[in-house]
């Protein structure tokens, strides 16, 4: 898949990238982005302060899918009596995700730079730079950043490259934070929430590598000209990685503010028109082909019950079957559980016994009426969001897909159910590990 | 320090062996019951715990009897440390040394039940599998050192304990109806959430109701490993 | 001051214990695993709440605290005429 940039005016993370695609070593992240901001170490204390507050102005939110204030999140951290870590997220689980593995092939140097301006705000040395297991170019990409940023100054922070299991629910806060500390790689229960990850006593501000790219180049230019593109309530942009039924796909800038329909007509919407497009990521929402014209931010999608999330875009065809596709999807997340708690080990499975029922077979209304009180027996009811993803995913999929449900109802199996599905990374088997 | 010797303690310490042997032997076919979420129409799952619970009590009662008597007892020299210390009783060394291991675990087990509620659950927990250590000790004790065991009826009662503990574990894993399927018998309460078996259309996921299956395959396409269970990995 | 049942799902195996103990309060779904409302446990229920807790072989189910709203917490002391809702 190639990586293409977005319009010019809004080159920000993708910034310099070449048609050749190179990978951005020191000197040329310093002469494409300049030198990292970082005032020395007798300096800081004033500097902590007015960065904290540079980033509460610029309204910077989470880029790892659930789009929580960095600010507060930080302030909650900085708060705590212990001593703190930062901990950087690249672990993209989201099969259909792109933008991580992007940022660390070309511009690892971003994200690293945005890890010790946190590093710096804590007051501590301490960065651990996760990346899944099996993608090993990410890995190697950060391990010489790592190298090349130690050999230009040793002294500065100490950069630990983790490699955690590839699983969906290993990139959770509190699953990496386990894992870290010598457990599984699973979610804990936190019934306290919003609660801080602890990594060996020490408090962990866990931080997506896309959120810490955009923290460095704040940095660099300030809160206004981040805010100077966006809409009020979203400033900034997103990397979205936009697959399925478009020509062009790939990660791509956007500026909050078009619609997602101009930025899939960017990358190549087909001219037969979309059934559905699934944003966010396999924990997503469906939207339907009129929904596509809300302009991306946050508080639009909220209306409509959708967020960015992951910044996954999938398209789908019109002659598709959206209930295929949901099936297939929710039948991967099932897999995926991390198989702690009952109402997600077996309710998963079952939804989406329940779902492929519906789209495969000549299904009776009582199926989709047991689907639906299945959908309320799982959601919430698991130690982390997982299961609510999926059962957000699949009420959104009988909204937008509802004229399908009564067709399939009335006729049985649509044409759609057996065309090759966009959706990526959910028919490979993948070896089952947790430490 | 009350010491004395008479046939009336002496064969306290017998009888009360004999009865903690029925009792500990009731208590661990319960506990096994338990995790089989064993339940009849009169007899709900909690009753099931908790009947394992008040015969584990009554049966320490009567294991501290034998111990109390055994060793206050001068007819034989089993001094005090022997309640703790294994290999320092006076008479015959070994057959006691297991009564002493296995009233060791029992105590470990017994006072964190007590204390239950303020340890960690899985402490608890991996204390109280001792019993699977501290059963079979103490049934080797009876064996080893059991005085009456010339006798024919405590000959059939030490078989009868025996296969019952053999049996309930057998079955277990082996027989039980529970074993990561269905349920036996749904308790009051239940959510009346699914249409009855025979009606569904599509057979499909076994790991529908409790069995989890999941195979580790190699990069060959091998399956490495296959392992059923329940959730709990 | 107001405390409801909260069941820690990663503990939980399913043993059923407290859904027979507090059939009013806690159902099973259909895979047996314990369905309680977030809502507060009556005075009259609140033997059957507590005897649930104790009976949890996994220490699964806790009785917490609802976080109340401050006026509540008022009321049950000696309400002042500066501090009372009404």
């Amino acid at each position: 898949m190639s990586v293409l940039e977005a319009p010019p005016s809004y080159r920000r993370l993708l910034y310099g990238l070449s048609e050749t695609n190179t990978r951005s070593d020191l000197s040329e992240h310093h002469r494409r982005f300049g030198g990292c901001p970082l005032p020395p170490p007798h300096h800081r204390h004033r500097w902590r302060e007015r960065f904290h507050a540079q980033i509460e102005l610029s309204g910077l939110t989470g880029r790892g899918g659930a789009e929580f204030p960095l600010a507060t999140k930080l302030a909650a951290v900085r708060a705590h009596r212990r001593h703190g870590v930062v901990v950087v997220n690249s672990m993209e689980g989201e099969p259909a995700s792109q933008k991580d593995g992007t940022l660390a092939r070309y511009a690892p140097h971003l994200v690293l730079d945005g890890a010790e301006l946190m590093a710096a705000l804590l007051g501590t040395s301490q960065i651990y730079v996760c990346i899944a297991r099996d993608q090993r170019g990410a890995v190697q990409a950060y391990e010489i950043a790592a190298r090349e940023r130690r050999q230009w100054d040793s002294s500065s922070v100490e950069i630990t490259i983790c490699t955690p299991p590839a699983h969906y629910v290993a990139g959770e806060e509190s699953a990496l934070s386990q894992w870290i500390d010598g457990g599984r790689a699973a979610p804990a229960y936190r019934p306290d929430r919003p609660s801080i990850p602890v990594i060996r006593g020490r408090v962990a501000l866990v931080d997506n590598a896309e959120t810490l790219a955009n923290v460095a180049l704040i940095a660099r230019h300030g809160s206004e000209w981040f805010r100077s593109v966006g809409t009020p309530d979203s400033p900034g942009t997103r990397l979205l990685s936009i697959s399925g039924a478009v020509s062009r796909p790939g990660v791509y800038e956007v500026p909050f503010g078009p619609t997602l329909e101009a930025v899939l007509d960017h990358a190549g919407a087909p001219a037969g028109g979309l059934s559905g497009v699934l944003l966010g990521g396999y924990g997503g929402t469906w939207l339907s082909s009129d929904e596509i014209s809300t302009p991306l931010s946050s508080n639009e999608l909220k209306k409509i019950g959708c967020s960015v999330g992951a910044g996954v875009v999938v398209a789908l065809e019109r002659g598709h079957c959206g209930l295929a596709e949901t099936a297939r999807i929710v039948e991967w997340m099932a897999t995926q559980s991390a198989g702690q708690c009952g109402p997600c080990v077996f309710g998963l499975p079952a939804v989406a016994d329940d779902l492929k029922t519906i789209a495969t077979t000549d299904v009776s209304p009582a199926i989709v009426e047991r689907l639906w009180r299945r959908l309320l027996a799982v959601e919430g009811r698991g130690a982390c969001r997982h299961p609510d993803g999926v059962i957000r995913l699949v009420r959104s999929a009988l909204r937008v897909f509802s004229d399908d449900v009564e067709y399939h109802l009335a006729n049985g199996p649509c044409p759609g159910v057996h065309r090759p599905s966009p959706m990526t990374g959910i028919s490979e088997r993948r070896i089952v590990q947790w430490r | 320090m009350i010491a004395a010797t008479s046939p009336l303690i002496w064969y306290t310490t017998r009888a009360s062996g004999v009865v903690a042997l029925i009792l500990l032997t009731a208590s661990v076919c319960l506990g096994v019951l338990t995790t089989t979420r064993f339940v009849t129409r009169r007899l709900p799952r909690f009753a099931v715990s908790e009947l394992h619970g008040r015969i584990s009590s009554i049966a320490m009662v009567f294991v501290l009897l034998h111990v109390v008597t055994a060793v206050f007892d001068t007819y034989v020299p089993i001094g005090l440390p022997a309640t703790l210390v294994p290999f320092t009783s006076g008479y015959r060394p070994l057959p006691v040394a297991l009564g002493t291991v296995s009233f060791d675990l029992l105590l470990a087990v017994t006072v964190t039940s007590i204390l239950r509620r303020f340890l960690n659950a899985k402490l608890w927990r991996g204390v109280h599998w001792l019993v699977y250590a501290s059963w079979p000790i103490a049934f080797a004790h009876g064996l080893l050192l059991g005085t009456d065991l010339r006798f024919g009826w405590m000959q059939i009662v030490s078989g009868a304990c025996g296969a019952a503990v053999l049996g309930s574990i057998g079955w277990r894993l082996w027989a039980n109806p529970y074993r990561g399927g269905l349920r036996t018998a749904a308790p009051q309460g239940t959510e009346a959430d699914t249409l009855p078996m025979e009606r569904e259309p599509l057979a499909s996921l076994s790991r529908r109701y409790r069995t989890v299956e999941k195979s580790d395959t190699a990069s060959d396409g091998r399956v490495v490993a296959r392992y059923t269970g329940t959730h709990r990995r | 001051m107001a405390v409801r049942l909260q069941v820690n799902p990663i503990a939980c195996d399913a043993f059923g214990y407290c859904a027979e103990l507090a059939p009013e309060l806690i159902t099973l779904d259909e895979w047996g695993y314990p369905r309680m409302g977030g809502q507060p446990v009556p005075v009259e229920l609140a033997d059957s709440a507590r005897a649930a807790v104790r009976s949890c072989p996994r220490q699964a189910i806790k009785l917490v605290q609802d976080r109340a709203p401050s006026r509540e917490r008022v009321a049950t002391s000696r309400p002042s005429p500066a501090t009372h809702p009404r």
